[in-house]
């Protein structure tokens, strides 16, 4: 595909302009929460950090906080373990009515959050069920688990089955097998789908806001609700320690799996490859 | 036997769920606001007779519609760039397109309020450089939802277009080409139909989304910017209005599945829900 030069530069003209309005806004929360006056706008006059050290002195604040952790934390947990039990079967057992249950577990990402949040709330009431943690809870693993589904069925793919005949052939049962040889080649994209889903429970809003108890806040709710009064500086600094948890936390998990994979390239990458037996052409002087 | 737990995850929280909303819909909720389950059509009366909610309904679609238009305009022409970019840049790029989804969903939509409000960025710069005198009304209207919504929709539509244009043939465009198509005849004849999938998928997706949030206009809208999914959460929430919320819900549901069934019809369902989950 070829362009003349002036095509190219209108296109990557546009491209940064489009990228500008997805990525400054974030960054303008941040610069804002540095500045000393105690009303949160502009114009920047300074730097100061002390509006980060008042959140700490804000119960509500750090009880948000906890309730995001234990939540995100027991969501990611769960939904891996199923996810992850799913995504097996689908990819190594041709069982009847295996596309149809594929449709099913992908099925949820089509569902607007908004549904999904008044539906589980009002089968909790049939139930005879209140608003509650368990709620939470449950409604996040069935929100997250699609997407650990996903990456660890991809995974799950690439790696050969002959690795697994061959375990199982030298006398591993089906657990063992498992255990020594697809989980350790699965473990980053089971890593990255863990990672997801402690991400999207910490950040979802939409849903939760339907399940959780009366005034029983998670960060983001919390600062929903404290939208409605102006901005303060504490809640952009919130905002800010915010962005720097959600780019930090995903920037952390690929920097230590890329460490870890390339230093066990070698067991690693060989089935990816070629099989083991051949003789293996990379670096090979032509 | 491993999928059942997530299958009965799916069935218990998502389709049951939706056989619930059914059931509140035709409950009574008695005048101290308690739901008594004995079957009724109030609900349904109030949603019918009352031009109200109709109107916002199509008030949303017209959100959702508007919304996806702008999404695939400019997000075509930056899918398009980032697959004539070299392979090393382009995965940077695509990790830069990804780095605003991972931020906190409220906090990007909050940190527009810096940028529109009447102190806001765009104002400043516009009085400092003498263009205005007084701050443009920027905030709590239509423009900011659209600006809040695309701002949030977009990474989809780029995502979607961008694996649509990788599955295009190369050789098929330099063949159009070759045989004398000029530039744009070429794009216009052979790469844009052919990409037609990941455009139709990723159209799809932005107008769900859309049509289901109500924290854009919550955060960014003024007091006559309702849409649909704020009558849902109002009535469900703090009004506590069970069965109204329950009605509105499912003719959501119904209107949306209306949606996806038309588009399957034109684009063909197994390409959809290979691009949607891709």
């Amino acid at each position: 595909m070829r362009h003349s030069r002036l095509t190219l530069w209108l296109l990557g003209g546009f491209t940064l302009l489009v990228y500008a309005y997805k990525i400054l806004p974030v960054f303008v929360v941040v610069a804002l929460a540095f500045n000393p006056p105690e009303f949160g706008s502009f114009p920047i006059v300074g730097f100061t950090t002390r509006w980060f050290g008042g959140l700490l002195d804000n119960p509500a604040v750090v009880t948000a906080v906890k309730t995001s952790l234990r939540l995100a934390v027991a969501t990611a947990a769960i939904a891996t373990v199923l996810g992850v039990a799913a995504a097996y079967a689908l990819v190594r057992y041709p069982f009847r009515g295996r596309a149809a249950v594929q449709l099913l577990l992908t099925m949820p990402i089509l569902v607007p959050h908004l549904i999904v949040g008044v539906g589980l709330l009002l089968a909790f009431r049939i139930l005879g069920l209140s608003r509650s943690f368990t709620l939470m809870l449950l409604g996040h693993v069935a929100l997250t688990m699609p997407f650990v589904i996903l990456t660890t069925q991809h995974r799950l793919q690439a790696i050969p089955l002959y690795l697994e005949e061959a375990s199982r052939t030298l006398g591993a049962n089906g657990w063992q097998t498992f255990r020594e040889v697809t989980l350790p080649l699965a473990a980053p994209a089971i890593v990255t789908g863990f990672v997801f889903a402690f991400m999207s429970s910490f950040d979802e809003v939409t849903a939760t806001l339907f399940w959780r108890p009366a005034n029983f806040d998670t960060v983001p709710i919390y600062v929903l609700s404290e939208l409605q009064n102006s901005v303060s500086q504490e809640l952009n600094a919130l905002a800010a320690a915010l962005v720097g948890f959600s780019v930090g936390v995903p920037v952390l998990t690929m920097l230590l799996l890329h460490l870890w994979t390339s230093r066990r390239r070698r067991p690693a990458r060989a089935p990816e490859a070629t099989p083991a037996w051949q003789p293996a052409t990379e670096g090979d002087a032509r | 036997m491993l999928a059942a737990p997530a299958v009965g995850c799916v069935v218990a929280f998502i389709l049951l769920p939706v056989l619930a909303m059914a059931l509140h819909s035709f409950w009574l909720r008695d005048p101290n606001g308690i739901v008594i389950q004995q079957f009724t059509l109030t609900s349904w009366r109030e949603f019918l007779d009352d031009p109200f909610y109709l109107e916002v309904l199509g008030r949303t679609g017209r959100l959702a519609a508007i919304t996806t238009l702008i999404c695939a305009l400019v997000g075509y022409p930056v899918a398009y760039t980032l697959i004539l970019m070299p392979d090393r840049f382009r995965a940077l790029m695509i990790l830069l397109l990804f780095l605003p989804s991972w931020i906190s969903f409220v906090v990007r939509t909050m940190s527009w309020l810096h940028v529109l409000g009447p102190g806001g960025l765009v104002n400043l710069l516009l009085r400092r450089m003498g263009v205005i005198e007084e701050p443009l009304p920027l905030l709590y209207n239509d423009f900011s939802i659209y600006v809040g919504m695309v701002h949030y929709t977009l990474t989809y539509m780029v995502l979607n277009i961008y694996i649509g244009l990788q599955s295009v043939d190369r050789n098929l465009v330099d063949a159009a080409r070759t045989l004398g198509a000029k530039g744009w005849h070429a794009f216009l004849e052979v790469t844009l139909p052919l990409s037609l999938p990941g455009l139709m998928a990723g159209s799809l997706l932005v107008f769900i989304l859309a049509a289901g949030t109500y924290i854009t206009p919550l955060i960014l809208g003024g007091t006559g910017n309702v849409y649909y999914s704020n009558l849902i959460y109002e009535a469900v929430i703090p009004q506590l209005d069970w069965p109204l919320g329950a009605t509105l819900a499912v003719v959501f549901i119904v209107v949306l599945t209306a949606v996806i069934g038309l588009y399957a019809r034109l684009a063909g369902v197994g390409t959809l829900f290979r691009k949607v989950s891709a």
